[in-house]
């Protein structure tokens, strides 16, 4: 494979990123040493616990980290081959909305109250497209319809919206420009549970229309198999595993990666007992010198404390970071089955 | 035998977590911030002079008492704000003046405190129609504004202190009677109100014994902020003529005598005000600390 | 919306009625006997009690307060002893002056606050922060009479830039202005930069960086426009409270506005004057008050949801 190739293939590139929160008090440790990649078309999930660092990643990809206290420490963000922390600031607003969008987590607090939903969608469309006000109203009306959303509506303030409904707007908001990577933060997480499915299936319509990749940021392991090609586990500011939907969900290799599993409610047997992880993922201003899993871990050795596990290469595809794989023959309980 | 076991273990608890007061947790937040220990040390150093101002000076010889051979000295070594056109010591009438200004604003600031802080509590406790007649009564109030309440107070109470501290007071009973009543609102359908409902506590008992204590931050804040205010308000109605009257020193009066000399003894009008501005803003620095170190949330 | 207004002009004229009714009442208290006023210290106790009988000054309270009133209605607030003209026309006379100094002094507040607040917010932390903050702290704490007095020193007496005192010419509103407009300033600079941080670190803002907006069009277009938001409520308070006059930066200036006009009245114990000025002013003030609340509703669209209900 050339090396135009990859450029042509591969929209995101992360290497080594490396992200800090820096106060007077602490430093937090968010992101360490985070490689990823996203190609054409393709959907990624990101799958972690609450403060496991997915959103910081998230961030750090459009270069939206607050700083202070947020410091890229090392690493490159690539997006079609420019590096997102070399771009002029132009290039970079042409990157963020054009090139990748963002979805965010809570549709309650990321729509400006005081301008209407029309003109939320339209800026957006003005802004890439370079084209009349009139012909972007055009289009934020379109988006809206596309979304579900009567067209009547576009002259409608944030408050008159509920929040499932403000969860399609941002979609609008991020679709406009056809963008070639769409970043999901936890776009469910806020909504009612009925109103989670019809947003998620909106979600997969749309990107089945658009053929956009995508960046699914969730802790429901359901959403990610519905929804995504690659899955990639995140564990205190680190991907523990990743690999193919196939890998992870059949393969599964980190001890952690089998704990999620493992607390997930079982439908085929519904008397047995959950079985949650025990312990509390580490302060991130505080993480232990070695597997930051391995305080929690069962199958953790002497060497677990002492040593940071490397990702290791399993298959073409599948790579986990487990010291405990250098032995040979070691399995997880999950795997025997 | 169990008892005692009890205890020393609480003891012992006690001693390992260094368990605060809620007043001594404020304090030690306090404590951290430069700003508000400055204007505390400053406000002390106030107190203590308007205290002892007798003891410091005779009022007679040293403060009233004229001596026309030392007219207009400018600021030197033995007259450090220099002497007036009587030739009495600027400094030592400044000094002198801090038991003049410091008392009206503070007595002021608890004239408010007096009456607005229950008819605040009764009118956010009780609600409906009590608190519309009382919170109608304070629009009243409020919609005059304060200095011109409190020229037209003064003007039946009479100049001097007393008058200017219960007029520039009663100017202040809405604002006090509002934070009172929001945070009254706030803390009203906490369960700890209705637990003390439940073990039959009578209104009264519950207001000041549950309610106020619990909402009292804002309005400490309040207070030092307002007696900040209400001696810029003080020295304004001295420096108008219609507050404390000369030859009395007043940090406003003295002002306002200055003004006279102002084109060729501009020091004397710059002291009066430069002591104000210092209070005021020690006052400030202290009150913003304060709501800091209560409200810690507040903060980020 | 309308009927919210409705509502609320209703209740402004109640208000009123009860303000008119505390200011009667305390001017009632008040020294300061009409009679002599008008017949002069030579007068006889007969000559002035005669006097008292025709002017209705020995009526119950309730009699007096609903004769006022009624001329209130009728645009007739007595007459002025003090000042020998009626207290409506020189209510009129003086308020223009004041109105005047009021916008001035907006203007001066305005034009340097809300950028500095801007900028110190966009700097939190830094230096230049610091240095806004603080001159916020000297400027809110400076007695407006003294910032007078310095400026006379400076502007008037040594550079002769302008006159000390009076309102001749419109150059005579640049000192008073600046004046009052320190204290304004210095708050509005502070609401401006707590309400810009508040806003700052908005989800909002962060989805407006993400759909491409450049970062001045983030700081101008997205942020200003919700802090604007309490920026409007203080300084809606300051000019309201600046239409009842500077009393004390009129009186450093000899400034014949409103304030000059109360004091002069107070210090001559004209209780008619003093009534129907305090009245006007506190009609005023609470008019500009109300006009503030409802020029919200046209900036947040939240605000103007709430009043329709």
């Amino acid at each position: 494979m050339s090396i135009e190739n990859i450029a042509n293939d591969t929209i995101l590139e992360i290497k080594d990123l490396t992200v800090h929160y820096v106060t007077e008090e602490e430093t937090v440790e968010a992101v360490n040493d985070l490689s990823l990649s996203v190609k054409r078309g393709k959907s990624l999930g990101l799958v972690g616990e609450t403060g496991a660092g997915k959103t910081t990643t998230a961030l750090s990809i459009l270069r939206l980290v607050p700083d202070p206290p947020g410091r890229i420490i090392k690493g490159t963000v690539e997006i079609n081959g420019k590096d997102v922390y070399q771009a002029s600031a132009a290039e970079l607003e042409q990157i963020r909305g054009n090139e990748v969008a963002m979805i965010f987590q809570d549709p309650m607090t990321v729509l400006n109250p005081v301008f209407t939903v029309g003109e939320q969608i339209a800026e957006c469309v003005e802004i890439h497209e370079h084209c009349s006000k009139a012909d972007a109203w055009n289009r934020a009306l379109e988006m809206l319809e596309m979304v579900g959303i009567k067209a009547d509506r576009a002259n409608d303030y944030p408050h008159q919206f509920s929040g499932g409904m403000k969860q399609r707007v941002v979609i609008a908001i991020a679709l406009t420009c056809n963008p070639h990577l769409l970043i999901a933060d936890e776009p469910t997480t806020a909504l009612d549970v009925t109103i989670q499915a019809q947003v998620l299936e909106l979600m997969k319509d749309l990107k089945e229309k658009t053929g956009t990749a995508m960046i699914m940021i969730t802790h429901d392991l359901g959403i990610v198999a519905e929804t995504c090609d690659e899955v990639a586990v995140m564990y205190a500011g680190r991907i523990i595993e990743h690999g193919t939907l196939e890998d992870v969900f059949r393969n599964t290799r980190h001890p952690y990666t089998e704990g999620l599993f493992n607390s997930l409610p079982n439908i085929h047997d519904r008397k047995a007992q959950l079985k949650p992880i025990r312990g509390l993922m580490p302060d991130p201003s505080n993480l232990p010198k070695g597997c930051s899993f391995a305080e929690r871990c069962e199958y953790a050795c002497e060497r677990c404390f002492e040593e940071r596990p490397v990702p290791m290469k399993h298959s073409e595809t599948h790579t986990v970071a487990c010291l405990r794989y250098e032995e040979d023959g070691f399995q997880i309980e999950r795997s025997k089955k | 035998m169990e008892n005692t076991n009890v205890k020393t273990n609480t003891v012992s608890a006690q001693k390992k977590y260094k368990k605060r007061t809620p007043m001594g947790e404020v304090w030690h937040r306090l404590r951290k911030n430069k700003g508000a220990m400055v204007g505390g040390a400053f406000v002390l150093l106030l107190v203590f002079l308007a205290l002892f101002r007798d003891v410091i000076y005779d009022y007679d010889t040293q403060i009233v008492m004229q001596d026309l051979s030392k007219r207009f000295i400018h600021p030197c070594l033995e007259h450090p704000f220099g002497t007036d056109n009587l030739g009495r010591d600027l400094f030592a009438r400044v000094v002198y003046g801090t038991g003049s200004s410091l008392p009206v604003g503070v007595v002021a600031v608890m004239v408010a405190l007096v009456l607005g802080l229950p008819l605040g509590a009764i009118a956010g406790f009780f609600g409906g129609k009590i608190d519309d007649v009382i919170m109608r009564i304070m629009d009243i109030f409020a919609a005059v504004p304060g200095i011109l309440m409190a020229i037209a107070m003064v003007a039946v109470l009479g100049t001097g202190t007393i008058g200017l501290m219960i007029s520039i007071g009663v100017t202040a009973v809405p604002a006090f009677a509002r934070i009172t009543r929001a945070s009254v609102l706030s803390v009203r359908n906490q369960e700890f109100v209705e637990a003390a409902r439940a073990i039959g506590c009578t209104n009264l008992d519950i207001i000041f014994k549950h309610v106020i204590p619990n909402c009292l931050s804002p309005i400490v804040v309040q207070v030092s902020l307002r007696i900040g205010n209400s001696i810029i308000t003080a020295s304004s109605m001295s420096y108008l003529g219609l507050g404390v009257t000369p030859p009395m020193p007043e940090w406003g009066n003295l002002l306002s005598a200055g003004r006279t000399y102002i084109k060729d003894y501009s020091y004397l009008t710059m002291f009066p005000g430069l002591v104000i501005m210092l209070t005021v803003i020690a006052f400030n620095l202290l009150g913003d600390g304060l709501r800091d170190a209560m409200d810690p949330k507040l903060k980020k | 919306m309308h009927r919210y207004i409705l509502k609320r002009i209703a209740m402004l004229l109640l208000v009123m009625l009860g303000v008119s009714l505390l200011i009667f009442f305390i001017m009632d208290l008040a020294p300061g006997d009409q009679a002599l006023m008008i017949l002069g210290e030579a007068a006889t106790e007969e000559e002035l009690n005669a006097l008292r009988e025709e002017l209705g000054l020995f009526d119950p309270f309730f009699v007096r307060y609903g004769r006022y009133m009624w001329g209130f209605l009728q645009g007739d607030l007595g007459y002025s002893h003090k000042y020998l003209s009626d207290v409506l026309p020189l209510y009129l006379e003086r308020l223009g002056a004041t109105v005047v100094l009021a916008l001035a002094s907006a203007l001066f507040a305005h034009i340097l606050s809300i950028p500095m607040g801007i900028y110190a917010a966009l700097h939190q932390g830094k230096v230049s922060d610091n240095i806004v903050s603080a001159l916020a702290i000297v400027g809110l704490a400076a007695p407006n009479f003294w910032v007078g007095l310095l400026l006379i020193i400076l502007f008037s007496l040594k550079l002769g830039m302008f006159h000390s005192g009076g309102f001749v010419t419109l150059s005579d509103v640049v000192l008073p202005a600046i004046t009052v407009g320190t204290a304004n300033m210095a708050l509005l600079t502070r609401t401006t930069r707590s309400g810009m941080i508040d806003v700052l670190r908005s989800d909002y803002l962060m989805l407006a960086r993400a759909k491409g907006v450049s970062e001045k069009m983030v700081v101008r277009k997205h942020a200003l426009k919700n802090a604007l938001i309490p920026i409007i409520t203080v300084s809606g308070i300051q000019f309201s409270a600046m239409m009842g006059g500077a009393v004390t930066t009129e009186a450093v200036f000899s400034f014949p506005g409103i304030g000059t006009l109360l004091v002069g009245a107070i210090k001559s114990k004209d209780t008619v004057c003093v009534t129907g000025c305090l009245i006007l002013t506190s009609l005023l003030v609470s008019v500009t008050l109300l006009a503030v609340d409802i020029l919200y509703a046209y900036v947040d669209p939240r605000i103007k949801a709430q009043y329709s209900k």
